[in-house]
């Protein structure tokens, strides 16, 4: 090797120094080279020992030497092949040549046996105490933080295309007004009047109906039930006198449809199946959703599943009353 | 790998990674966290790694966790490894264990880290490299050095026969 250390050869005279193949000539270049750029010196677990006080103390150009298993076994290198031998790095030729050499020598065989106690056992009464908690179960509630989060996207995703396009949900009362001559305001409550214009999809028969409405906005948080869930109860709730439409409605839109020969209406008892394999559709995932309820006909959770993605909750008391118009 | 096989691992590895973070860092809330959070780093990647390859990878990950831990604690000037018990001297009586323990707590990090590694999981040389990502020289050398630390410290103490 060159004898001239630098920045831009030293990582091999590093690392052959590591290793035990530097010459001593070398060594003191590397070092006094180190010495002169102390921010190149790693840290001191990874360098062999070389203070002030351990290079009296050790003869540290034997450190410097590399382990030949081939060699003559002598006092001077026995600690080395005890230590090979204690690895089962020893041929069966060199470990007989050791054993006669500790025979043969006072003060050995109790070194072999001082090395021997330097195999650490581990103590099995230590162990990590709380394994269930490690387990996948104990992780997921963070994923599913996420999960959860993802699923309302894509579930507000899919009901917002849902309403987008096949229905269509407006506000706008000017837009009703125009494109719904026809439009016929119903009691809705005591305090909310909604306007409601329907009409058969142009798009091709059988897919979704188009549906607008508007209603008086300055109530609107007074309806008890959210926007899909609302129309239906406003069909169910009243009678649509005006409105004498026969809807060309999928059969997949519900699973119950039912059709008023009085008034023509279809009635959606399930929206959320809709709803449901819209989503599918969309993103080309299995959706599934199912609720439960106790003897009492109260909501007592749910389970919705869209692709691998699953999650289901209990649901409390409390919360059986705010769910209730949700279909 | 799984969450099932993810678990299996769990079962298998969590008490070598806690002996092993314990022998380092001598504080049992301590080796805890390092054990919670390798197998957490482990999950995030699990989909990434075969199962039959989880030991390396747990132990690599316990070994860099650990590094990074006494890196910081050094740095905060805070760094308590100290156990009342396992700190306690040696006792008169014989005792191997904690004079092996006391000896092993005096290696450098490196040194016990190798030494810990061929001990008590079984590693061989190569894998030990792998893990520690040293050569396999380096890794001969460290442990023949602990080695040698741990027998003159037996011999120091006089209570080996």
């Amino acid at each position: 090797m060159s004898k001239v250390i630098n920045h831009n050869n030293y990582e091999a005279f590093y690392l052959d120094y590591l290793e035990g193949t530097l010459s001593p000539d070398d060594a003191a270049l590397l070092m006094a080279f180190l010495d002169q750029h102390p921010e190149l010196r790693m840290d001191d677990d990874f360098m062999p020992v070389l203070s002030a006080a351990s290079a009296t103390e050790l003869d540290w150009k034997k450190d410097l030497k590399v382990f030949d298993a081939e060699a003559m076994i002598n006092t001077t290198n026995a600690e080395e092949f005890m230590i090979a031998s204690l690895e089962g790095d020893l041929k069966a030729a060199k470990q007989k040549e050791l054993d006669a050499l500790i025979a043969a020598t006072p003060g050995l065989a109790r070194e072999m046996d001082l090395f021997r106690h330097t195999l650490l056992k581990a103590d099995p009464q230590l162990v990590y105490p709380d394994k269930h908690h490690l387990k996948q179960a104990r992780i997921i509630p963070l994923y599913a933080k996420f999960s959860a989060a993802a699923a309302c996207a894509a579930l507000a995703i899919g009901i917002w295309s849902l309403i987008s396009d096949p229905i269509s949900l407006s506000n706008d009362a000017t837009f009703v007004a125009s494109h719904f001559p026809n439009a016929k305001t119903l009691k809705h409550s005591q305090e909310v009047n909604t306007q409601l214009a329907f009409e058969p999809s142009q798009d091709h028969a059988g897919s979704f109906r188009h549906v607008h409405y508007q209603r008086n906005l300055s109530n609107i948080e007074k309806l008890p039930v959210r926007e899909a869930g609302e129309l239906i109860q406003l069909i169910n709730d009243h009678e649509p006198v005006a409105l004498n439409i026969q809807l060309p409605l999928n059969q997949d839109l519900a699973s119950n449809p039912t059709n008023d020969s009085k008034t023509g209406f279809t009635t959606i008892y399930k929206p959320i199946e809709p709803i449901s394999k819209t989503i599918k559709q969309r993103f080309d995932k299995e959706v599934e959703y199912a609720a439960a309820k106790d003897r009492n006909g109260n909501r007592k959770g749910f389970f919705l599943k869209i692709g691998k993605l699953e999650i289901s909750r209990n649901l409390n008391a409390s919360k059986h009353e705010s769910l209730a118009g949700i279909q | 790998m799984n969450a099932k096989e993810y678990n299996t691992a769990v079962d298998l590895y969590a008490d070598g990674l806690f002996r092993f973070a314990m022998k380092h860092l001598r504080n049992e809330m301590s080796a805890k966290d390092i054990v919670q959070e390798t197998f957490m780093k482990v999950w995030d990647k699990h989909e990434e790694i075969q199962a039959d390859k989880v030991k390396s990878y747990l132990f690599t990950t316990a070994w860099h966790t650990l590094i990074n831990w006494i890196g910081k604690e050094k740095k905060s000037g805070d760094f308590e490894r100290v156990d009342p018990y396992l700190s306690s001297a040696p006792s008169a009586e014989f005792d191997l264990p904690a004079i092996l323990d006391e000896a092993l707590n005096r290696l450098p990090d490196i040194q016990k880290t190798v030494v810990l590694l061929r001990d008590y999981e079984g590693y061989s040389y190569d894998e030990i490299a792998e893990i520690t990502q040293l050569t396999e020289s380096q890794v001969k050398v460290y442990i023949f050095r602990a080695r040698q630390s741990l027998k003159n410290y037996l011999k120091s103490t006089d209570l080996v026969a």
